[in-house]
């Protein structure tokens, strides 16, 4: 019953698991990457479902955008020449028409949805290009043609800037696609494998799960809902909802139901898109927030249960602190752990932390919008507030890149007390609670057991871009290291890698989120008193000193 | 010197799976398999979730039958107190 602890840690944590998954991505992406560079193979992409309008089939498909730099003194005629030799899926002629000219760009495919797009960025000159559709495509992802305004002559001299031409449904993503699902899979299944966990049952159960991703995304990309601001993380975690609280989530599904495995590697993978100083610069306001807030609401939360409500189960009441002030089940196992806890209490707290987990998850966000607050402020105060890393990173997401960075920053300088959490709530506790002389003291080593390592893999990963790859591309290949490494290796692989973890940590929330058997594990009287009373307190808190920290004292971290 | 802890006890089960099963919505947002859980397990003697204890310490220690694969390698010191607050 106890083998697994003897092997270890790097081997049979979880935490760990996720630094090693994420590493490993770094690494194979940094070397697809340095080898596109130098030429000896094409660009490789993981692919990212595409948008669409009418026909779904058109997310499965990755459109070419072609950017044409136009110099100064080039004329009409010469850009003709520039977009046809851009090998853009697109041909341009100049047009002779009621002795004007006029470019038309036109497809140079046929077939259904074989249409472009012209956008235009042109400064100066005689004149500045216009460009209309000629015969708009009905999906409206573009036209089978664009032509420019009449202008005297072949020889006018146009306006220098970009002109970026979009193929759509320039190829396939499907064998990507599939690729991407087979990797991802071959690479946690090690993982999921040597933690001794129903391998077998996870391969089928993943795929399952990555449809139900692929699906997610093909919806938030509909033009219209895309519109609407309804993103991704929204339809993973209703659909994972629609099937948990309809049919029940299968039991052949539950193998690769893991929140924490995804989100954590997810976050690892985050930490290579953000340099190593913007870490510091969101790390200080975010330690004021994280690390204030937190011991304040334990204390309140402690007192207010034990002297004003004198709930009796002491055990209970630090549970729940500790999961409203920290971060929920995690801190919840681990305080159950220092206090000693019956398993009743721990099952207790974790229903009470999960129902307003999910509430607070899908409300805040939506508060946030409704009243216009600043999406960095909004992204510090859920970071500091919602309980579960994994609710925090899918709040976030609701509301953006820079919500979702700040909300995840915060989430993790928050996770960092844990082990010290767990460490002074059991010397806490032989000391003043159960007041045992006699016993000895527990260990400091407990604050490094109950690190969450991930944390650490998302500071060597964000080290790792900073300082090692980006020197190293700027050395090789004779350029800004950093814009190099973030085209060849950030966007190409690993940024849309961290999609589809979040995106199965989504779903994976949803599948595991029954609102029935939530209520069950619902208590009422004290300990929904103790917990709402605390969460309330930690919410005003928060939101005042986030406030102070990211509004007033450290502006545009971000 | 070996020192018999929980681990060692037939009462005590720290199996991530086990604990999983046991903690209904533990998985939703969390996972028996993290650093967060340390050592801890499940005592069934005291039915408490708590760390490994010295087993000179617990009037209940039950020694569990060797499995063949059983290694008595570890490096942590538990906390010698006793389990159960009856």
């Amino acid at each position: 019953m106890s083998s697994e602890k003897e092997r270890s840690p790097l081997l049979v944590e979880e935490d760990w698991w996720t630094v090693w998954f994420g590493l490993a991505i770094l690494l194979i992406a940094t070397v697809f990457g340095m080898l596109a560079l130098s030429g000896n193979i094409s660009a490789k992409k993981v692919p990212k479902i595409g948008k669409w309008s009418t026909n779904p089939v058109d997310a499965l498909y990755a459109a070419k955008k072609t950017q044409i730099d136009v110099e100064e003194g080039t004329t009409l005629a010469g850009l003709a020449d520039a977009i046809t030799s851009a090998q853009a899926g697109a041909t341009a002629e100049v047009v002779f028409k009621n002795g004007g000219a006029r470019l038309l760009v036109a497809t140079s495919r046929t077939g259904d949805g074989q249409t472009i797009s012209v956008a235009e960025q042109l400064t100066g000159g005689t004149a500045e290009l216009r460009f209309d559709q000629v015969e708009p495509d009905s999906g409206g992802l573009g036209a089978a043609a664009f032509t420019s305004q009449i202008l005297p002559s072949a020889d006018v001299e146009i306006g220098a800037g970009k002109l970026t031409v979009t193929s759509q449904r320039a190829r396939s993503i499907v064998f990507p696609l599939i690729v991407t699902v087979i990797f991802l899979m071959l690479l946690t299944v090690i993982g999921v494998r040597v933690m001794g966990q129903n391998a077998g049952g996870y391969l089928l159960a993943f795929v399952a799960i990555f449809i139900v991703a692929i699906l997610s995304f093909v919806i938030a990309n509909q033009n219209t809902i895309h519109a609407y601001g309804l993103s991704y993380a929204a339809w993973a975690l209703l659909l994972g909802l629609l099937v948990s609280n309809t049919i029940g989530t299968p039991g052949w599904l539950k193998p690769a139901v893991r929140t924490e495995m995804y989100i954590k590697a997810g976050l690892v993978l985050l930490g290579a898109e953000i340099l190593f100083g913007k870490i510091l610069s969101i790390g200080v306001p975010g330690l004021m927030v994280a690390w204030l807030v937190t011991p304040t609401v334990i204390i309140f939360m402690w007192l207010y249960g034990t002297r004003v409500l004198k709930i009796v189960s002491k055990p209970l009441v630090i549970i729940i602190a500790a999961a409203t002030s920290v971060c929920g089940v995690s801190a919840a196992i681990a305080v159950a752990a220092a206090s000693r806890a019956k398993k009743e209490e721990l099952t207790l707290a974790v229903g009470m932390t999960l129902i307003f987990t999910v509430l607070m998850m899908i409300f805040m966000p939506m508060f946030i919008a409704w009243v216009d607050m600043d999406p960095v402020l909004g992204g510090a105060w859920m970071g500091g507030t919602i309980d579960s890393t994994g609710a925090v990173v899918a709040a976030g997401a609701f509301l953006g890149p820079r919500a979702e960075a700040v909300a995840a920053v915060v989430k993790m300088i928050q996770n960092i007390l844990i082990g010290a959490v767990g460490f002074f709530v059991a010397l806490f506790w032989i000391t003043s609670v159960e007041r045992d002389p006699d016993a000895p003291r527990p260990g400091l080593m407990q604050i490094w057991v109950r690190f969450p390592k991930f944390i650490v893999g998302f500071v060597a990963a964000s080290f790792l871009f900073s300082f090692v790859l980006a020197p190293l591309f700027a050395s090789l290949f004779d350029g800004d290291g950093l814009k190099l490494v973030e085209s060849s290796v950030l966007k190409a692989m690993t940024n849309p890698l961290r999609g589809w973890f979040f995106c199965l940590a989504f779903v994976s929330i949803g599948l595991e989120s029954n609102f029935a058997d939530m209520a069950k594990q619902l208590e009422g009287g004290k300990t929904l008193l103790l917990y709402v009373v605390g969460q309330s307190f930690n919410l005003i808190l928060t939101l005042l000193v986030a406030w102070l920290a990211f509004s007033v004292l450290f502006p545009n971290v971000i | 010197m070996i020192r018999l802890t929980c681990q060692h006890c037939a009462n005590f089960n720290d199996d991530p799976a086990f604990i999983e099963a046991e903690i209904p919505g533990l998985t939703s947002f969390g996972s028996a398999y993290s650093s967060a859980r340390g050592h801890a397990g499940i005592c069934h003697a005291f039915d408490r979730f708590m760390d490994p204890v010295l087993a000179e310490n617990c009037p209940s220690f039950t020694p569990r039958a060797p499995k063949r694969e059983e290694r008595t390698t570890r490096q942590e010191t538990p906390h010698d107190v006793s389990p159960g607050r009856e």
